[in-house]
């Protein structure tokens, strides 16, 4: 069995979270590498639709009546 | 007028041969708007404001009127339809309709649920459709549509709704969902006289409209 490494220091002397929260010491943060993201404006940004191409696209997305979708709420 | 209730808060109104639809929605049959001179929309849920019929009904009468809110008319940009932004205290005509609007906002779903813009319509100083809210118009009126079943219901309120509007007649709209033993239990809660053990009573006569005839107001 493996003694685990410990995690936080407090002068030089390791010690548990739980003490060095008690010495008052600032825990250090997690640090979580960031994903690149892709930049807004990198690529072919689609051009903004004119309004009658989101009516069409609304009234095409609709689906029939008479089979309401999960999206549908009765509200 | 002569008015009829097509499904849900769909309804059809005629008057000297001026045909107005108020609410095509999902569960409105696909040939509601087909003779339709001029349409009404409280408000953008899908049961109550149906895109594809309206494109449809635009394809055969280029220019049809609406009459909505600015949300609503918002969302009609571009359909070609020929738009009339209305709203709480507008009074306007839609054909031989002397039409007044009320009310701004859905009734709330649930505080993480954002409400929509709403405006009910009162027919002919007779006939209020008050879309998805609760909104009492403080004025006399023959027929209250009063919605029964929804993620924004609750029939105490419904109740508290006939009471504070006492029109001459409360009738159930809104009512998707329910079975017939449902619809009965609702529809037995919302009963003008008190009833033993839960109808507290409304004040006001209560008739479910039969879809398939056409009533005069």
């Amino acid at each position: 069995m493996t003694a685990s490494k410990p995690r936080f220091t407090f002068d030089g002397r390791p010690v548990s979270r739980r003490r060095l929260l008690a010495f008052g010491a600032a825990v250090p943060a997690v640090v979580v590498a960031a994903k690149a993201l892709p930049s807004r404006t990198a690529g072919t940004a689609a051009a903004p639709q004119s309004p009658a191409a989101t009516f069409a696209a609304a009234a095409a997305s609709a689906g029939s009546p008479a089979l309401p979708g999960p999206a549908h709420c009765f509200c | 007028m002569k008015l009829q209730w097509i499904k849900h808060s769909t309804f059809r109104l005629e008057k000297e041969g001026f045909v107005v639809v108020v609410d095509p929605g999902i569960v409105s049959p696909d040939t509601v708007l087909d003779d339709a001179d001029a349409v009404l929309i409280t408000h953008e849920h899908a049961d109550h404001f149906l895109p594809s019929l309206i494109a449809k009904r635009i394809a055969t009468r280029p220019g049809l009127p609406i009459f909505t809110n600015r949300d609503v008319a918002g969302l009609l940009e571009g359909s070609g339809a020929t738009l009339h932004v209305v709203g709480d205290g507008d009074a306007f005509h839609v054909g031989p309709f002397a039409v007044h609007g009320y009310g701004e906002w859905h009734a709330p779903i649930h505080p993480d649920v954002t409400r929509v813009r709403n405006t009910g319509f009162l027919f002919d100083h007779k006939v209020f459709h008050p879309g998805d809210a609760y909104t009492d118009p403080h004025v006399p009126v023959d027929l209250l549509f009063v919605p029964e079943f929804g993620l924004y219901t609750k029939l105490g309120y419904a109740l508290d709704f006939i009471r504070q509007v006492q029109p001459k007649q409360a009738s159930p709209v809104h009512d998707t969902g329910l079975d017939a033993t449902g619809l009965g239990g609702v529809d037995g809660f919302l009963v003008q006289n008190k009833t033993p053990p839960f109808a507290p009573g409304t004040g006001a006569p209560f008739v479910r409209l039969d879809k398939t005839k056409v009533y005069e107001f």
